[in-house]
């Protein structure tokens, strides 16, 4: 299980620097799980480098609580992941592979862009944007716009909306909400 | 002789079999030694018995990287809870800060650095509305056993092994430690001596990634602790950002796919 999920990495990450967009569909399949409304993980940077993908991803983390119910999915996962702590899986049936998935494998608050490790691509450059891609952090000078009650944001033709993923924050691509 | 022993070895079976009952015959493997046992239902006693607590937590958790390097980080985590039915849960690190409001009525997620706040109506004890949280949100709040310790006997059932280590002195205390072992995680709870048996420290072991991540805090415990009005409901400042929690709207759900 494990070296299957690793060498899809690999291969999404070969189809990302082949500047190819990825659809929810495809990256799902990679993952082996999968999210219900075809969010999948996206990359924003076609144009990712090799320092980049090389950089060490997080790939699990410390489980905070001890009876959280989840052993059995956890199991059937082989190694890959605990807990996820704070959030392998949502519940919602779908297994949510954050901890190999290069764009929300983490919890970081999204002011928090420095730090080294787990970074992920930034920068929205190209056409591999698609509704349902979830990222970890906004592209620059993206603008509120409340609406419905909840926040979306609105740069480069595309619209965000962010929510929270278990205690996480990340962005899903909408379609335009209003 | 070893043929006597091999010939011996079925009665001893029965033997065991017939003095510990028939879940240990059906998995010998599950060894939990009845003073360990005895332990952890007085600490969950013990923490069922407090109507309202404050606690503080010095934290230190574990990321392993794609490389099974470990990096660890430090936090603290603080936990406020009146009359069983309204929590206030503040983990603060440097990389992340995560506030967790429920008042009876609303639980709210917050993110106070980027600003974000989420809520949803919730109802029931903190120990309903943690699993609630965890099965319609994917939200595992820190140490979240602490509403659920000694309320939960499958609890118990979970663990294949419990033994005793000893006595250990954590910040003055006297507290005696216990390890036990259940499927995913290994974990240890050093508990107060004397009449309130509550944790002084928990440490669990993540075993199904082979880097073995943990997650370990020293708690320091406040009981019969009384709040200021408005410490479990959050109050959004004018520039906080209400957003969705874990879900988008089927009406912009892409197509397609």
């Amino acid at each position: 299980m494990r070296k299957f999920v690793t060498s899809s990495i690999a291969l999404a990450a070969g189809i990302l620097i082949a500047g190819l967009p990825i659809i929810g569909a495809t990256a799902d399949a990679q993952r082996g799980g999968g999210r219900s409304g075809g969010a999948s993980a996206g990359n924003r940077s076609a144009g990712a480098s090799s320092s980049r993908s090389s950089t060490p991803q997080v790939r699990s983390q410390s489980s905070s609580s001890i009876n959280n119910n989840r052993s059995t999915q956890t199991a059937s996962r082989g190694n890959q992941n605990v807990n996820r702590n704070t959030n392998v899986n949502r519940n919602t049936n779908v297994n949510v592979d954050r901890n190999v998935n290069v764009d929300i494998d983490n919890d970081w608050d999204n002011d928090y862009n420095r730090h080294p490790v787990a970074r992920t691509a930034a920068v929205a450059t190209t056409a591999a944007i698609v509704a349902g891609s979830v990222y970890r952090t906004l592209p620059p000078a993206c603008a509120p716009s409340p609406y419905g009650g909840v926040t979306y944001y609105s740069c480069g033709g595309y619209w965000y909306q962010p929510r929270y993923a278990g205690s996480s924050v990340e962005y899903v691509v909408v379609s335009q909400p209003y | 002789m070893r043929k006597a022993i091999q010939a011996g070895l079925p009665f001893v079976f029965i033997a065991i079999a017939h003095l510990s009952g028939p879940a240990a015959a059906q998995d010998p493997a599950t060894q939990r030694d009845p003073e360990t046992v005895a332990a952890l239902e007085r600490m969950g006693a013990a923490l069922r018995a407090m109507d309202s607590f404050a606690m503080h937590g010095d934290v230190t958790r574990e990321d392993v990287l794609s490389t099974g390097q470990k990096i660890q980080y430090s936090g603290t985590l603080d936990i406020q809870s009146r009359s069983r039915n309204a929590f206030r849960i503040d983990f603060l690190s440097s990389r992340q800060n995560r506030s967790f409001y429920y008042d009876g009525q609303n639980l709210t997620v917050v993110a106070p650095r980027a600003n974000y706040y989420a809520s949803a109506p919730v109802t029931g004890t903190n120990g309903d509305v943690v699993q609630r949280a965890r099965e319609k949100f994917d939200i595992d709040f820190p140490l979240a056993d602490l509403f659920t310790f000694g309320a939960d006997p499958a609890a118990i059932a979970r663990i294949t092994s419990a033994i005793p280590i000893g006595l250990e002195t954590i910040n003055g205390q006297q507290c005696q430690q216990h390890a036990m072992r259940q499927e995913g995680i290994d974990w240890q709870v050093w508990i107060r001596e004397g009449d309130n048996p509550l944790p002084c420290k928990i440490v669990i072991t993540t075993t199904s990634d082979p880097s073995m991540p943990q997650y370990s805090a020293v708690l320091n415990w406040e009981p019969r602790q009384t709040f200021a009005d408005g410490t479990f409901t959050y109050s959004p400042s004018a520039s906080s950002r209400r957003i969705a929690l874990g879900s988008v709207p089927a009406s912009l759900a892409p197509t397609g796919n």
